[in-house]
């Protein structure tokens, strides 16, 4: 018999994958390409993508990201997913025709899916079936159920009932030539706790044709719970996929040690290599190109693409076009104060339950046998080292190591605060310094490549912290903030997400890993060794998690700040940063408040002040005018450490701006008699 | 070394000769016989119904060419999923329709008498060897492939099996050969690694 199927479903909007929740709610998780070759490095049985975009463009956010794709439109990226993976893949969204049905079957899917259109005009399954088989049919169904227990078939995105239930139209499909069921419960969407057990069993039990089962899954053991408990053939989700680092082997080794038999899993398969291959003859080009335009001070490409214009949360001052990835409600609220408003509802007989959860983790991972510290802290020497630091060692009791990945770019306090460390904690701390001449060629690399001279920072420590666990034998890392999360509301604060290779390679080192960097003014694989991420099976031998305390305790810098200056004496700066207004964050590198961000005006057009000011209005610190105030005030100034930058890599101030001027976002800069102008939310309030 | 993938108009092309780049094969897509006579080794791919794909042959008038490339100059020929089917004598898919004969058997609806088995055939299905062959180095190693399909090859010579799955408590032909011409039921362009695995043995014939 075939094996029973495990199967991650990518959901896509506007080309991006997001997160679903209740059929309303998508929070932006990244690009898709990424995900779907990681899906592909474990031999997934089967791979779904759902398209929900209910409008015609595509956009990818960042123009410095390292995997573009040109295409405008789902077919388009459908293609570039079947020249990667060799997988089974269904498709589904907007199929209203054969047409449409065969468009998708010839871009490389083996399967499409058809929702609201196939209970519209059923004969569409029927001629689907005809001319191009039943087993590429499939008819997919989203049910919600009553108060009274009954079950519904909705259409539309769960917005149109239909009146007929579940079982009946499965049966009609199935008559009409459907080659398979995918099951939805609506009011599991995005929830977390477990399949509808009872509408599996009923529509999977009525019909002939293999029935996937999808909605609800929050934990690994749901999905064996699925194919234990009721005759579905296949076990799918979204949301959990995007959370765990592993997700898909871990979820499938739950599973098979839970006694169901299923395909082993697949980690590093030597035919599905982790890190990007770059066309090393395509990048030069793309860099070349780059240098020329800055040699003829001419800015960057214009695009033809056609974009919504730029808008700004109606509640913070965050825009649309933004280094996190942004979604925003109905009202235009974005998903960062949304969440930042759960956030506040957590009521503290809940975050008692969160921080036990917290000392679970750490008190099975532990050192049983003091061979080793108990986890690791990923520590910049910031106040959110300081505070980690703090609770893991003098509220928890347990036994930290801490890791650095030292960018050699500290301010002369942040570096104090840094030292000081293991004095005022009492622990054992791991400095890794990189050699300067390498850093000065990756600074210059970084800035050249990607706009962004910290490129470096960013992978650094997103490295060392994870080697150094994998070879030590230690399988917790503790990470403060979920940046993202935090953000940009990415995620909810139910999802307890973690720390990924996918998150790492997109977000951190924005698609450049570190082989990108390979031969580059001379660098050597052995020269970036430190750089290097731990693979696969190592992770998976020593059951290595990043957690972020956020997660578990209740996040406010401020308070944070004030505690561990009392507590540790910790300083913030004596000077104020030339481009925010707050003087305890970032302390760790003098160029990440300063060049590094003034990079991110150049390309987005905003800057650190519009993150903190968005941060202090979430909090109630500040309202949404004095917030505009201070993004005015301060997102576009040049900063002073840019002299020592330049000196640092050898580069001339105008050099400097007419590269920087070759990352402008055409959606957010025009250039007017000579000047770069953009639009400003103020009249948009 | 050229390999063609006849282009029999059924949609999975794009998905097999993007896996036979992937594993470093010079492949080309084309139903013209001068061009399909003088490639190397030739791909028949194909999913659908048997009438529907077999007329689609015929209307190319590629019988003969496959014929030829197969009987006459002996190259490998691989047919996948439909494709396969193709090889056999006859098909009882929709009636009773010819095949190509180049594998002696019968095109039938797979049998289903126990519950928890499903036609469609959908999924991940583990297929066991007869005997050693070109295809899958190790031979000793139960390896599992994708399956699609409601029908099956049934062979008139039980030497042509290579490899079967069990299906409702029987032996059912996945993987046929004889002599110069392979066929396989499942899809090794969609079987991860051990279906590239599977394409770049036959490359490397």
């Amino acid at each position: 018999m075939a094996y029973p199927r495990l199967i991650p479903v990518i959901l896509l909007k506007n080309g991006q994958i997001v997160r679903s929740q209740s059929f309303r709610i998508h929070q932006v998780i990244g690009n898709p390409i990424h995900t779907i070759r990681r899906l592909g490095n474990w031999g997934v049985d089967e791979l779904v993508l759902l398209d929900i975009s209910t409008e015609d463009y595509h956009d990818m956010r960042r123009e410095d990201l390292q995997v573009k794709y040109t295409g405008t439109n789902t077919i388009e990226l459908l293609r570039m997913i079947a020249d990667v993976s060799f997988m089974p893949l269904t498709f589904g969204g907007r199929v209203k025709s054969i047409a449409d049905i065969k468009e998708r079957l010839a871009a490389g899917a083996d399967k499409v899916s058809i929702n609201s259109e196939a209970f519209r005009s059923p004969e569409l399954i029927k001629n689907g079936a005809d001319e191009l088989g039943s087993q590429c049919i499939v008819v997919s169904i989203d049910a919600r159920c009553h108060k009274d227990g009954s079950y519904e078939v909705y259409i539309d995105g769960g917005k149109t009932s239909t009146g007929m239930s579940p079982v009946d139209w499965a049966r009609k499909a199935e008559e009409l030539g459907a080659g398979e069921i995918f099951l939805n419960s609506i009011n599991q969407d995005g929830i977390g706790n477990g399949y509808d057990l009872e509408l599996l069993e009923s529509v999977a039990g009525a019909v002939d044709i293999p029935v996937i089962g999808c909605g609800g899954v929050g934990k690994y053991e749901h999905f064996a719970e699925g194919l234990a408990k009721t005759p579905v053939d296949a076990v799918a989700a979204a949301n959990i996929f995007n959370y765990f680092e592993l997700s898909y082997p871990l979820a499938k080794q739950k599973c098979i040690d839970s006694g169901i038999a299923m395909r082993p899993v697949v980690l590093d398969s030597p035919w599905f290599p982790r890190e990007p291959e770059y066309d090393t003859g395509f990048e030069n080009n793309l860099y070349e190109e780059r240098m020329n335009r800055a040699t003829k001070n001419i800015g960057p490409k214009s695009t033809d693409k056609i974009f919504p214009p730029v808008r700004w949360c109606t509640q913070c001052v965050y825009p649309s076009i933004s280094a996190a990835p942004m979604e925003f409600d109905d009202d235009g609220v974005c998903m960062g104060c949304r969440m930042s408003v759960n956030k506040v509802d957590i009521p503290e007989s809940e975050w008692d339950v969160r921080k036990q959860m917290l000392v679970d983790i750490l008190e099975q991972n532990s050192a049983k046998d003091g061979s080793r510290a108990d986890c690791i802290i990923a520590v910049s020497g910031g106040k959110d080292s300081y505070f980690q630091t703090h609770f893991i060692k003098n509220v928890l009791g347990f036994q930290p190591l801490l890791i650095t990945y030292y960018g050699n770019n500290y301010s002369e306090v942040g570096q104090r605060n840094l030292l000081n460390m293991k004095d005022v904690f009492g622990v054992d701390h791991i400095i890794y310094q990189p050699s300067v001449k390498l850093l000065k060629k990756l600074n210059r690399l970084g800035f050249e490549i990607m706009g962004d001279m910290n490129w470096h920072n960013h992978i650094g420590i997103c490295s060392i912290p994870m080697k150094l666990a994998t070879q030590l034998g230690i399988p917790i890392v503790i990470w403060g903030e979920h940046g993202y999360g935090d953000l940009a509301g990415q995620f909810s604060m139910n999802d307890f997400v973690e720390w990924t290779y996918r998150t790492r390679l997109e977000h951190y080192c924005r698609g450049y890993e570190w082989n990108y960097m390979l031969d580059r003014m001379g660098i050597t694989a052995k020269d970036m060794a430190a750089f290097q991420y731990p693979s696969d099976t190592e992770i998976f031998r020593v059951g290595l998690r990043g957690i972020h305390m956020s997660n578990y305790v209740k996040w406010e810098a401020n308070e944070h700040s004030q505690l561990v200056r009392e507590k540790y004496g910790f300083e913030v700066s004596d000077e104020p940063f030339d481009r925010t207004y707050r003087t305890m964050s970032n302390l760790d590198d003098i160029h990440e408040n300063g060049v590094h961000d003034y990079m991110k005006w150049i390309k987005l057009g905003y800057g650190r002040c519009t993150d903190h000011a968005t941060k202090d209005v979430r909090a109630g610190l500040m309202s949404r005018d004095e917030a505009m105030q201070r993004v005015m005030k301060y997102d576009h100034v040049k900063p002073r450490d840019l002299k020592r930058w330049l000196e640092y890599v050898d580069m001339t101030e105008a050099e400097f701006d007419a590269i920087a001027d070759t990352f402008r976002d055409p959606r957010v800069w025009r250039k007017e008699s000579g000047e770069w102008h953009k639009d400003v939310p103020w009249p948009n309030k | 070394m050229k390999i063609v993938v006849i282009n029999t108009n059924t949609s999975n092309i794009t998905s097999v000769v993007n896996a036979f780049k992937y594993v470093g094969a010079d492949v080309l897509v084309s139903d013209e016989a001068e061009v399909i006579l003088r490639a190397d080794k030739a791909i028949i791919p194909g999913v659908g119904s048997f009438s529907a794909g077999y007329n689609g042959l015929v209307k190319n008038k590629l019988v003969d060419t496959i014929r030829q490339i197969a009987v006459k100059q002996e190259k490998p020929v691989l047919g996948i999923c439909l494709g396969m089917q193709m090889l056999a004598t006859a098909s009882e898919e929709g009636g009773d329709y010819k095949g190509l004969d180049l594998i002696p058997g019968r095109v039938k609806k797979l049998k289903n008498d126990q519950p928890e088995y499903r036609i469609p055939n959908i999924g991940w299905c583990d297929v066991r060897l007869n005997r050693e062959n070109v295809l899958i180095n190790e031979y000793d190693k139960i390896l599992s492939f994708y399956h699609i399909h409601s029908f099956y090859f049934d062979c008139d010579n039980n030497d042509h099996v290579v490899g079967t799955i069990i299906f409702s408590g029987k032996d059912v032909p996945v993987m046929v050969q004889r002599k110069n011409v392979f066929g396989v039921q499942f899809h090794p362009e969609k079987s991860h690694e051990c279906g590239l695995e599977l394409l770049s043995n036959f490359v490397k014939l």
